[in-house]
């Protein structure tokens, strides 16, 4: 019953847009090269993925996403653990980090491509950036932060480091760490088309540029749509999977 | 003596810069076997000295030895059971038991045997594939209760083990506490507010008192086991403590047994 009211306000919200952009194409007299109406989108994607343009790009991007994504949330974790751990190397590093973290990841892309030319590596630079620091500091603070309790208990039994790391600390944070890889998780995926519009030949951040360059605004709001989507059922996807993890740690009263 | 405490002194700075003194000039023996109450207010340093006994904390002076040796570090021959229980929720029951066997070199299925046992005693068997989140607070006092037996420790400290629970399951925890320990004979210093629980399981209460922290009054508890809170000698017992509390309600108090 719950699911189902749900689904009927997804399905409201999403015809009310619908509806909301059909009547600014069908009343404004905007020219359908500048706004194509919804249905014109829908055929550009059906269209899209017909010839296989649209499945080749999701490909790619999934792709550089998983893989920024991964090392991202892999290191982070892991310095996470070792700057919380070793709390005069966090005092040190912090400043730096909190200076670092506003600087938008695409600022960096002028340096990327320098170093890195183009290709695949600009864009998985640019969602590892993405990802890295909100992990990175999640991590450390909880660990920080860690009950004392469970560092009384490791030192009464004998749990010496640095297996108490992996035996107390990463588990007793772990429901922190997972909640910053849902966070890393948006912004990463938001990065993601900025860093695939400069460098790249493929991509969604690519079909977006290609369609601005051919003045195709159709295909333009077809690659959106789909990264909208994508990152949606992403998002879905891993607040599933936290809210098990939550349950798992018994830190939530949901069952 | 088994514990010497002598002359403990622990001193905090607080925010606004004020000296607090959580334990002035503490001195207290206890015996081998022996079940102590600290028995007191919040703020008293009943659970400050229990931290510095056990390892904790340190003393700002003075001195404790344990079995002749000066306290420096937490060991697993002295083990602590905290208020919250402190459970591994990311293990299993079992495994949140054999977490002190770990360390030592016993084998995967021994470790196995040594949880179930405790487990029995602590009366949870066919609870170890369970997780804590799925236990109510008394049967998490329990876990927590066997995974400390079961690294054999000589000494219990027990921080208000019972404080969360309700009054019904802390009772019938202070009866199965008083079993288990008389079985396994081990010395326990047990902190608590609450001195019906203090005269139910101690051999003797020790009254401390706050600002500074010490020691106010010891009282040996002689009376037969089990103990029952309404039984006469108990009641009377409780009047003893209650006037230590409370000197200026004596002439309030409506009869005496």
């Amino acid at each position: 019953m719950k699911a189902l009211k749900q689904l009927w306000t997804i399905l409201v919200s999403v015809a009310l847009l619908l509806a909301v952009w059909e009547g600014i194409v069908c009343f404004a007299g905007i020219s359908p090269a500048l706004l194509p109406s919804p249905f014109e989108v829908m055929k550009a994607i059906a269209e899209l993925s017909r010839n296989g343009i649209l499945k080749q790009n999701i490909l790619a991007s999934l792709w550089r996403f998983a893989v920024g994504y991964t090392l991202a949330i892999s290191s982070g974790t892991l310095l996470g653990i070792i700057i919380g751990w070793y709390k005069p190397l966090f005092d040190y590093l912090n400043p730096v980090l909190q200076f670092l973290r506003p600087i938008a990841p695409v600022a960096w892309m002028p340096f990327i491509v320098l170093f890195w030319g183009i290709g695949d590596l600009p864009a998985i630079v640019i969602i590892f950036i993405a990802g890295f620091f909100p992990v990175l500091l999640t991590t450390a603070r909880s660990v920080i932060n860690l009950e004392p309790v469970y560092l009384k208990i490791a030192a009464n039994y004998g749990v010496k480091s640095p297996s108490v790391l992996w035996k107390i600390v990463f588990p007793a944070v772990f429901p922190q760490i997972a909640n910053s890889f849902h966070i890393a998780l948006g912004s990463a995926w938001i990065f993601l088309v900025s860093g695939e519009m400069v460098g790249t030949q493929s991509g969604l951040g690519y079909m977006i540029v290609d369609a601005r360059n051919n003045m195709r605004s159709d295909h333009l709001l077809a690659a959106m749509v789909v990264v909208g989507a994508i990152g949606l059922i992403l998002d879905l996807l891993i607040a599933r999977a936290e809210l098990s993890i939550l349950k798992f740690w018994g830190q939530t009263d949901v069952h | 003596m088994y514990i010497e405490i002598e002359h403990a002194r622990k001193t905090f700075l607080k925010q606004n810069g004020e000296v607090f003194r959580a334990l002035e000039d503490v001195t207290l023996s206890i015996d081998r076997g022996e079940f102590v109450c600290l028995l007191g207010a919040s703020g008293c340093g009943k659970s400050t000295l229990l931290n510095i006994l056990a390892g904790f904390e340190s003393l700002t002076s003075g001195s404790i030895r344990i079995d002749g040796k000066p306290v420096r570090n937490p060991k697993q021959e002295y083990v602590m059971i905290f208020q919250q229980y402190g459970l591994l929720p990311w293990r299993s029951v079992r495994k949140n038991v054999e977490l002190g066997l770990e360390t030592k070199k016993i084998s995967r299925a021994e470790r196995s045997k040594i949880a179930e046992e405790y487990l029995e005693l602590v009366g949870l068997s066919g609870f170890a594939e369970q997780y804590p989140r799925n236990l109510s607070g008394g049967q998490q006092q329990r876990v927590a209760i066997a995974r400390a037996l079961a690294v054999k420790p000589e000494i219990l400290f027990m921080d208000e083990p019972f404080g969360a629970l309700d009054p019904i399951t802390r009772c019938r925890l202070q009866m199965d506490l008083q079993q288990i320990v008389r079985n396994e004979t081990h010395t326990v210093i047990f902190v608590t507010h609450d001195i019906d629980e203090a005269i139910c399981l101690a051999d003797r209460i020790v009254l401390m008192e706050a600002n500074p922290g010490r020691i106010k009054n010891i009282f040996p508890v002689k009376l037969n086991r089990p103990r029952y809170r309404s039984s006469p000698d108990f009641i009377l017992m409780r009047q003893r403590i209650l006037r230590e509390f409370f000197p200026e309600n004596d002439s309030k108090i409506e009869y005496f047994i």
